[in-house]
Order: structure tokens, then sequence, then C-alpha cells
């Protein structure tokens, strides 16, 4: 299967929040039993991790979840542009559910 | 060179992920699909031309054209200063005939390890051996 690609941005310093829906064929996935992760990188291959997001399953029936970087973590984050996806996984799968770039823009109050 | 030999369809099932943008960079749906795609399949039979052609009975074949590689096998086996043997030519048959380059004779293979002389070539002229069948 293929992710879906969508492309985030991200301000430098700020909290940083989004809000997935899972659904498959347009009807809620149900997320009993699955967690997820995503990392970003500055290139796909490579050996630096730049951040991880923070992961929650908020309605598991209606596979609503949210990934988010808190300030403390996107202060750290040089402006420039990286790449990540979020996977969905239980103890035997893996599914990586999007993808894409994030662009970090920089912070002016500080 | 090829040439196609069957042509048929076939459907190519894979999943998807549409992605919904219900607020931009805050809420996103991540719905996942299965679409089918009809493909056609088509075969091909792929000939190469041969490198040589090689057989455990004859040694290496050096000729890579089915003409070339017959002469080549009747000038190694159709004549020869030894007759053939069953150890020798193991697809030795009854009919076989083989032209002696010593003694100038063209024999024919009779079994059982037996070659008759059908011509004695001698001189200006050839004369047909007396031997009986």
């Amino acid at each position: 299967m293929s992710a879906g690609k969508y492309d985030i941005k991200v301000d430098q310093g700020s909290d940083f929040s989004l809000q997935l829906t899972i659904q498959e064929s347009g009807v809620a996935k149900d997320l009993s039993g699955f967690s997820l992760r995503g990392q970003m990188r500055p290139t796909k291959d490579s050996s630096t991790l730049t951040a991880t997001f923070t992961t929650t399953i908020t309605n598991v029936s209606g596979g609503v979840c949210t990934i988010s970087l808190s300030h403390t973590t996107t202060e750290n984050i040089t402006v420039g542009q990286y790449f990540y996806d979020i996977e969905l996984f239980t103890g035997s799968t893996v599914q990586r559910v999007i993808e894409g770039l994030v662009t970090v823009s920089p912070e002016v109050t500080r | 060179m090829s040439a196609r030999t069957a042509t048929t369809t076939g459907i190519c099932s894979t999943s998807v992920t549409n992605i919904t943008v219900t607020e931009a960079n805050k809420k996103i749906i991540a719905d996942t699909v299965n679409v089918e795609t009809t493909v056609a399949i088509e075969q091909y039979f792929i000939s190469a031309t041969a490198a040589g052609v090689l057989t455990t009975a004859h040694n290496d074949m050096t000729q890579e054209n089915v003409q070339s590689a017959i002469e080549q096998l009747d000038a190694a086996f159709g004549r020869g200063p030894t007759d053939p043997t069953s150890e020798t030519e193991p697809f030795l048959d009854e009919g076989d005939l083989f032209y002696n380059t010593n003694t100038n004779q063209l024999k024919v293979y009779r079994g059982s390890g037996t070659w008759d002389i059908l011509l004695q070539a001698e001189g200006d002229m050839s004369t047909l051996d007396g031997s009986t069948f």
C-alpha cells in the first residue's frame, strides 16, 4: 500500500499539533490494539533523528489521533525542511499512514 | 528476437491512502482505499543466438547455425582414417555410411560392429565391391 502524502509546517519554538482521522474506505478505523509512532529526519535515510512526534489516540472507535511536538522540542529544531512519516502499528503489523515534508519556519520572538 | 505468444488481462490490487484536509495544518483525514487496476499481460517468446551447441557425444560444436553444425558433424564423422565403433560413435546405426580415408573405402554399417565395403576408390576410377547383403 502507499501512504498518504501531506506536508506540514512547524513553527520553531511553538507547539505543533495535528489531528489525524484514520479511515478505511470511508469508515473510521477502530484503533483498538493499535499504536502510533512518528519521527522526522533531515533526509529519508538519515541516521540523524531530528524529532519524535508525540502520538495520542483520542477516539479509538472513531479512528482519531493526534500527533504533536512541544515548543521545547521545536525550538531546538534548525530551520529548514525535513521528512516525516507516521506509522500505525500493532505487535505484528506496521502500516505507514501518512508521510511528507516538514517545513520549520524561524522563530522571531525568543 | 521476440514474438508475442499470448495476451491476457489481470487485475492489480493495491491500497492507497487519500488525504483530505479539513483544516489546514490542523485536521486531516487519512482514508485507505483499495484500488484495482486492469492491466494487459503479454507473454513473449524470446529466442537468442546460441553461442555454441554442446553435445557430450560429439564434443563441442563450434558452428552457430543448424546448417553449419550439420556440415561440421558430417565433416567430423562422415569420413576419417579409422572405422567408427559403437564406442567412438554412440549413435552408430545400421545403414550409416563412412568413408575411410586410409583405405579409400566407402563403407556401410551392418550392425554388430560390422562394416561392409561398398566402394573401393583406386586410381582413376572407383569399383563396386562384391560384398553381399
